[in-house]
């Protein structure tokens, strides 16, 4: 069952158009991470998907009750003049939770994310990764059948961030599904089930990461481990200016998979009768995959553009050549 | 939800100094407003007697172009002012003038309610008065130094006149012991001695005489003008020594006059039988056939006649030396006469400022505290609580809590509510003990309390609204208080605006809600309390109730979520700088 779909959503603001024909069906139950650079639109969709934004054209179907929503702003949102305990307390009451309930989550919620010392502090008295907890703590006051958590974990420590993507598996099997975005792909990767990768104010992938592997075709990477000093001063100056392979070290990093330059290199090996120390194969992960589709449409826009450059300008350069030619004719004529 | 509202207003400092910025601001216009020129300025007046004094300040204040209108009893001029058809009431006394023994004072009835435009009345009035009493001190005191110079110079003529009556009536003495003299050296028998040196020297005597009484006949005008002129001292300086003299002098005067009176007489009775006894002594001494007893009877009846002269001589004399003494001493007076003040000697014209309202001051000046006190109150806390409220990105939570937004508007409201209603009951419970309101009164303000103040509340939270910071919001707020304290009169008398404002001041809300405070008050329902204000009051608070509610629900959410989420600023600098950017390019293109 889909929790969320999005129907040819376009959203634009006075003239600028933030995100153009956005299609997506999210299913229930999952965790769904959206990747995309900074300002591609990101914070615009998760708002587009609990309502704050309406679309200007296309629509959004939600299947959960409104107040069953949950969401975690970029930037922490909640009364500074008010207390963390205040806060929880007042947005609880919004919701309509009881007072044992709003008991019960708050003690829950500040032993969990390690705020129960400062619970009596005024919200404008947290540092940022204190700010960052409590509005997590406030998306999740209502017990949300959808999560929204814009960038949960940034000014975190490893160990709090740890701790916030433990909670994500928590309510994730409480049955909520979950939409996060995040600047730790790792993190995504650990706990993401589906990922949107935003490009260009639209979706440029939607689906699972072994989807998104086939549609790339990504190599494993290939790591040399060299034993001699000698042999990288041999190979830093044959190999300078080649792109497809990078030293660090005694470690020669193959970037490009092509059999007939791997022959090359074999033969490179053997003629100088270079030792190695070991040979490491490892499996692309979410940032490889991530940096490669948006390189790869970099260059697809490139080459579209430059071959319409090109077609405009061999169409300039005929119509140059016409006019030249005209002049010519013309002069000719002249006495 | 209300809690919220009030914890986040008393943990927010920037909007108590905005409270007491605003303070400062106020009374710097208050000072810069009053330099304004009057106009419509109208006084009322009553005059029981008509005087110069009173015509001269009447034109004083024609030529400060102040309207002057005529009642011809207290009660009228008075109930002028009290009906806002006159600014002031001036009731003059009788008979003004201006000496040091005039008790009269004009009279100023005030509306206290209007102090602001009463005492600028009063200053403008008191300054011209001030002028004019100094212009009429120095004229009095030019007169009285004038008849000062002029009984000194008098006395002094006196007391030369006096010498030279003391003189001549010595010579006639002498001239009277010389024809005595003559006559005893006289041989009635012999017949050998001329009787014609007899008969000049009777004609010196005579002629002396007459001069003597001549000169005290002059002295005696003068003495007049001396009465009078140290009788007009006495009035001013009141010496007791002075007095005593005054009374020796009179007597003195009295005797020499009376005296003087029966001067006609002595040509009849003492000169002319003088002049036929020496005629006719010398017509028989000459003549042969004359007897000598007829001679000797002759030259007795001379010498009587001399004796006679002297006694009269010597009765002058006497008086003349009193008389000579008595105008040292008033003269000594005149010369050791202290120096006093002008503003001492004359005293400036006297002025009373009466009330117009036989309550106390602070009765008539609580309706406006109270208005000020509601005005700032109500529109700075709810246009704060609006504004804290909608820039806080706690905001954003809440509207995505689903909740109504009436709810969020409703919390601002009456937490907004609670804070100026309680600070004002607060203010009426102080004041009414102190000043005794009655219980009706006490409740009439707190219902007027009650319906007033949300309209002042929806209308700073209108403002909040609107405004996209807290410093705007009480930017606005001040403006709009100090908009409704001028119009309503508060800082520059409304005889100062044009026609139009001062007809549609009875429908401005402040100054509805400060007459109906006023009523209650000053004048304790003397005035039949007018309950359509108060419907009024509730009309324009439902209308901007609907006002601020309208701009609440369409502007603050949405504007609130497009700066927060799309952070609209950071992309208007970006699309300026991108424009730019595009049209460096295009130029350097286009160079190339």
């Amino acid at each position: 069952m889909n929790i969320v779909e999005l129907e040819h959503v376009n959203f634009a603001y006075g003239k600028s158009i933030i995100l153009k024909d956005i299609s997506l069906k999210l299913q229930k139950g999952k965790v769904i991470g959206i990747l995309g650079e900074s300002g591609v639109g990101k914070t615009t969709l998760l708002s587009l998907i609990v309502g704050l934004l309406k679309p200007s054209k296309g629509r959004v179907i939600l299947n959960v009750p409104e107040k069953k929503i949950g969401f975690s702003f970029q930037t922490p949102s909640f009364f500074d003049e008010l207390t963390v305990e205040e806060n929880i307390t007042y947005f609880a009451r919004l919701y309509g939770l009881d007072k044992n309930q709003i008991e019960k989550t708050k003690t829950f919620l500040l032993g969990f994310l390690e705020l129960n010392d400062h619970a009596k502090k005024l919200a404008k008295e947290l540092s940022g990764g204190m700010k960052k907890r409590l509005d997590v703590i406030l998306s999740l006051v209502n017990d949300p059948h959808l999560i929204i958590l814009d960038e949960p974990v940034g000014e975190l420590d490893p160990f709090l961030r740890e701790k916030v993507n433990e909670l994500i598996s928590i309510y994730r099997k409480r049955g909520a599904t979950i939409i996060l975005t995040s600047h730790y792909l790792s993190d995504l990767m650990d706990i993401c089930e589906e990922f949107i990768i935003l490009k260009d104010k639209t979706v440029i992938f939607s689906g699972t990461f072994d989807n998104l592997l086939s549609q790339l075709n990504v190599n494993y990477k290939t790591q040399i481990v060299l034993e001699n000093e000698r042999d990288v001063e041999l190979f830093k100056t044959i190999f300078r200016y080649n792109e497809a392979l990078s030293i660090r070290n005694k470690v020669i990093f193959l970037h490009k998979d092509k059999p007939l330059f791997y022959k090359l290199l074999l033969h490179f090996i053997k003629k100088n009768k270079i030792k190695i120390k070991e040979i490491k194969v490892t499996s692309p992960d979410l940032r490889d995959l991530f940096l490669d589709l948006v390189s790869k449409r970099d260059t697809n826009q490139k080459e579209t553009r430059s071959e319409n450059e090109n077609q405009i300008n061999q169409t300039n350069q005929t119509k140059a050549k016409k006019t030249i030619l005209g002049k010519k004719t013309n002069s000719e004529k002249e006495p | 939800m209300i809690s919220k509202d009030l914890k986040i207003f008393l943990r927010n400092r920037a909007s108590l100094i905005i409270l007491f910025m605003s303070l400062f601001l106020l009374l710097f216009l208050l000072i810069f407003l009053f330099n304004h020129s009057e106009k419509n300025l109208v006084i009322a007046y009553y005059e029981p007697s008509r005087s110069n004094l009173s015509t001269s300040i009447k034109n004083i204040l024609k030529d400060q172009s102040i309207n002057l209108v005529k009642f011809n009893d207290n009660n009228s001029c008075i109930e002028s002012v009290k009906k806002s058809m006159s600014n002031l009431c001036v009731i003059f006394p009788e008979n003004l003038t201006i000496s040091e023994n005039y008790n009269g004072s004009i009279k100023f009835v005030i509306d206290q309610s209007k102090i602001n435009l009463a005492y600028y009345l009063l200053d403008k009035i008191n300054s011209q008065f001030s002028s004019f009493t100094k212009s009429k001190q120095t004229e009095y005191i030019d007169s009285i130094l004038e008849s000062y110079n002029l009984s000194v110079d008098n006395i002094s003529k006196a007391l030369s006149l006096l010498d030279q009556i003391k003189e001549e009536a010595s010579k006639t003495k002498n001239d009277i012991t010389h024809i005595r003299l003559l006559l005893s050296q006289i041989d009635t028998s012999s017949k050998k001695l001329d009787a014609s040196k007899l008969k000049y020297s009777a004609y010196d005597l005579i002629n002396r005489y007459n001069f003597v009484m001549d000169l005290t006949k002059q002295t005696l005008s003068l003495f007049d003008d001396i009465y009078d002129d140290v009788d007009e001292l006495n009035k001013q300086y009141n010496f007791t020594e002075q007095q005593v003299n005054l009374s020796k002098y009179k007597q003195n005067y009295q005797r020499l006059h009376s005296d003087l009176l029966t001067r006609e007489n002595d040509s009849n009775q003492l000169i002319q039988p003088l002049i036929d006894n020496v005629n006719a002594f010398s017509h028989y001494y000459t003549s042969s056939q004359s007897q000598l007893e007829t001679i000797e009877q002759k030259k007795k009846a001379i010498l009587s006649d001399l004796e006679r002269i002297e006694s009269k001589i010597n009765a002058t004399l006497n008086l003349t030396y009193s008389q000579s003494s008595l105008l040292v001493s008033a003269k000594r007076l005149y010369d050791n006469l202290p120096i006093k003040e002008t503003t001492t000697l004359v005293e400036p014209i006297k002025t009373e400022i009466l009330p117009l309202f036989n309550t106390s001051s602070e009765f008539v000046i609580l309706p406006s505290i109270f208005s000020l006190l509601i005005i700032f109150s109500a529109l700075l806390f709810s246009s704060s609580i609006v504004v804290s409220n909608n820039l806080s990105r706690g905001r954003l939570r809440e509207i995505l809590s689903k909740k109504k937004k009436s709810y969020f508007y409703l919390s601002s409201f009456i937490s907004s509510w609670l804070i100026v209603l309680l600070e004002l009951a607060t203010f009426v419970i102080f004041i009414s003990f102190p000043l005794s309101l009655t219980t009706s009164q006490f409740l009439m303000l707190l219902l007027l309390l009650f319906i007033s103040t949300p309209l002042f509340l929806t209308i700073g939270i209108l403002i909040g609204n609107l405004s996209s910071s807290k410093e705007t919001a009480a930017f606005f707020s001040l403006v709009l208080s100090i908009i409704f304290i001028i119009v309503s009169g508060d800082l520059v008398p409304v005889e100062f605006f044009p026609k139009i404002l001062k007809n549609t001041l009875p429908y401005i809300p402040y100054e509805m809600f400060k007459r109906a405070s006023f009523n209650i008050i000053v004048n304790n329902f003397s005035e039949a309390f007018n309950f359509k204000v108060l419907l009024m009051l509730f009309l324009y608070t439902l209308i901007f109730f609907i006002l601020s509610y309208l701009t609440f629900k369409q502007g603050v959410f949405r504007n609130n979520l497009f700066r927060f989420i799309l952070n609209q600023n950071h992309k208007k600098s970006d699309k300026k700088t991108n424009t730019k950017s595009k049209k460096k390019i295009k130029s350097n293109a286009v160079k190339q």
